[in-house]
């Protein structure tokens, strides 16, 4: 396992090397580049080769690639054309808000997907088991976007129990440190932030969180069913250990693995949807913030945006992968 | 084994060639399952209205009448209403499947035949090929595949070929996995031995020998991709990064009826409505063969 854990970080920044050169190519190579499309909306001739030389867009590829790694190794990923500001801090205000939403959609999905999947597995062949998977494919065919809207259409229309835009009301403002919310609050001794936080993120959440569970509420299933079949199983039931022991030692344990690849795996479409749930929500989060830039053709945020999103995504999967040992100690020593 | 391959092993993992089966034989595998012969009907339905669209449409899907805005459904001339431009919404829902149905089973279609010859090659040819090959597939993989069409049309601008094009590079990986593990399989066994025996040469083993014997596991693998990539199309098209307006597309008809909820929220939730049973529909598909075949792995959303 530790030598598996060496390659696996000795082939981390080799990898992250390859998406920051992906995502530069994608941008600068490609027809409709970076350059053209700046200045294409300028005027005059003058500001046109000023902006071209303040990017540096009137060096060759390979140098601006250069600098662009060179700038990125010191967490410079250059700055917003449109607002002015740093990419750095504004991925440092708007990633801490996508986070907060992908893992609290995470926890929804992990609930509703373990439970339902158990149920469906342990009521094999009912009702129960149909009605069950018959929901959980409809629930992964349904467009992100169209759940969120009709989310805001019952809770928010309808009800009016819960906003339908936005991370915190207007009237609510402070000094964020971290930008999490939770921790902010702590820190600051604020508790009244917490509540109208967490109604702004609700929605949000349920809207990937139901997306994403139907496929963890398959995966779950088919696990235990294959788990609960093992000979290993029918012995321990043999030597009179009792059904609750069997069900977390055995069949929990051995059913696992499969169920946190897929939940780490998730994690990438949990953030792919979050990007979306920020859109219908107005959720101020680095996937809206990329989808905005995109529209403003302001290139270094998408860059910076895309390159976060993509490390994170990285970085959770080789947790995912590293959790297996901690699951199955066979693993440990291969 | 790590977890992703147990993972996929649980849902059938990979296996032989399909059987051929009779056409009676079809039909009496549908009349046991209802859902699955119904998803049948909703898909080939929901293309043959889409295809028929100019003639089924009452009105031209960007035509305005301006003294008719926001029509409410059953409305003389206009049976599901207008929208705020005037537009009929039901030409605008008859016509608005078509991007969507267009980009998902051309993206697919792509997406396999360069995933078949990059698994192909890397499975069967090893070596560096195969150490290059996977590696490219694991950086596209790198990104939560939505956000990598996303920059790609980002990049090289929103209209349908751009789309298609974002969505099948996205979903290679897929299929290259898929054809190569597969490949691999397939080398090991006997037929392929004897092949080099009688001295065929390498591209006629791949193309001609082991080929044929992966077409049925990637198609299964197809259907279930498809109903990805329509969801990515409407994802995509809800962005604003898809078809352009006027033109209808049901993922830019929710977002224009999204400004509109809290009027008339049929607007909004109808198209979403379409996209949501065109995607069941093909999911259903998906899950059948998978079953009948015992090839493929989940698709991931």
């Amino acid at each position: 396992m530790t030598s598996e854990l060496i390659r696996r970080l000795a082939v981390l920044p080799l990898l992250l090397w390859a998406v920051v050169t992906l995502v530069f190519v994608l941008l600068r190579i490609l027809p409709g580049d970076a350059a053209t499309m700046l200045t294409a909306q300028v005027a005059s001739q003058e500001v046109r080769d000023r902006i071209v030389i303040e990017l540096g867009l009137d060096q060759s590829l390979w140098q601006q690639y250069l600098i662009y790694l060179g700038d990125l190794l010191r967490l410079d990923a250059g700055v917003s054309y449109i607002s002015g500001r740093s990419v750095t801090s504004l991925i440092y205000t708007t990633l801490p808000v996508t986070i907060e939403l992908a893992v609290a959609a995470a926890l929804i999905m992990a609930a509703l997907g373990l439970t339902s999947g158990m149920l469906a597995a342990a009521f094999r062949g009912s009702w129960i088991d149909t009605a069950v998977r018959f929901v959980a494919t409809v629930l992964f065919s349904v467009p992100w976007f169209w759940l969120g809207i009709v989310l805001i259409l019952v809770f928010s229309v309808q009800l009016g129990w819960l906003p339908s835009f936005g991370r915190m009301p207007p009237s609510v403002i402070y000094d964020p440190v971290t930008n999490f919310v939770l921790i902010d609050a702590i820190l600051l001794g604020q508790p009244q932030l917490i509540w109208p936080w967490l109604q702004h993120l609700i929605l949000p959440a349920l809207t990937v969180g139901l997306t994403t569970a139907g496929f963890v509420t398959r995966i779950t299933r088919a696990s235990f069913l294959e788990v609960m079949v093992e000979d290993f199983v029918r012995t321990a039931r043999m030597k009179g250990m009792s059904g609750s022991r069997v069900f977390w030692r055995h069949i929990c344990r051995n059913a696992a693995l499969p169920i946190v690849t897929i939940v780490g795996l998730m994690f990438g479409a949990m953030l792919g949807g979050s990007v979306i749930a920020e859109v219908v929500f107005a959720y101020p989060g680095i996937g809206r913030m990329m989808v905005d830039a995109i529209f403003q053709r302001d290139y270094s945020v998408v860059q910076g945006a895309a390159l976060v999103i993509a490390c994170l995504y990285i970085l959770v999967n080789l947790a995912t992968d590293l959790s297996y040992a901690l699951i199955d100690p066979r693993l440990r020593t291969a | 084994m790590t977890g992703l391959d147990r993972a996929a092993s649980l849902t059938g993992g990979q296996a032989g060639r399909p059987r051929p089966i009779g056409l009676s034989a079809v039909f009496r595998h549908l009349a046991r399952r209802p859902v699955v012969a119904l998803s049948w009907v909703v898909v080939l339905a929901v293309m043959l209205v889409s295809l028929l669209a100019p003639w089924l449409a009452p009105f031209g899907p960007t035509d305005q009448a301006t003294t008719d805005r926001m029509l409410p459904m059953g409305s003389d001339a206009f049976v599901m209403g207008t929208d705020q431009f005037g537009r009929d919404q039901l030409s605008r829902l008859l016509w608005g499947g078509r991007p969507l149905i267009v980009i998902s089973l051309v993206s697919v279609a792509i997406a396999i035949a360069v995933g078949f010859v990059i698994g192909l090659c890397a499975g069967y040819l090893r070596g560096w090929i195969d150490m290059v090959l996977m590696r490219v597939m694991d950086v596209i993989l790198s990104f939560p595949l939505i956000l990598f069409a996303i920059v790609i049309v980002a990049a090289l601008g929103p209209n349908l070929i751009n789309v298609i094009i974002a969505i099948a590079l996205s979903q290679i990986p897929v299929f290259a996995r898929l054809v190569r593990a597969l490949t691999v399989g397939e080398t090991a066994k006997e037929y392929v031995l004897a092949g080099k025996a009688v001295g065929f040469s390498t591209p006629r083993i791949m193309l001609s020998e082991i080929a044929p014997n992966l077409v049925g596991p990637v198609i299964v693998q197809g259907t279930s991709v498809i109903a990805v990539a329509a969801l990515y199309s409407a994802a995509l098209s809800y962005l604003g990064l898809g078809i352009q307006p006027p033109e209808p597309d049901w993922g830019y008809m929710v977002k224009e009826g999204q400004q509109l909820l809290f009027f008339a929220p049929s607007l909004a939730l109808v198209p979403g409505i379409c996209i949501a049973v065109f995607v069941t529909a093909w999911n259903f598909i998906g899950d059948d063969l998978r079953d009948l075949f015992a090839a493929g792995g989940e698709t991931m959303p």
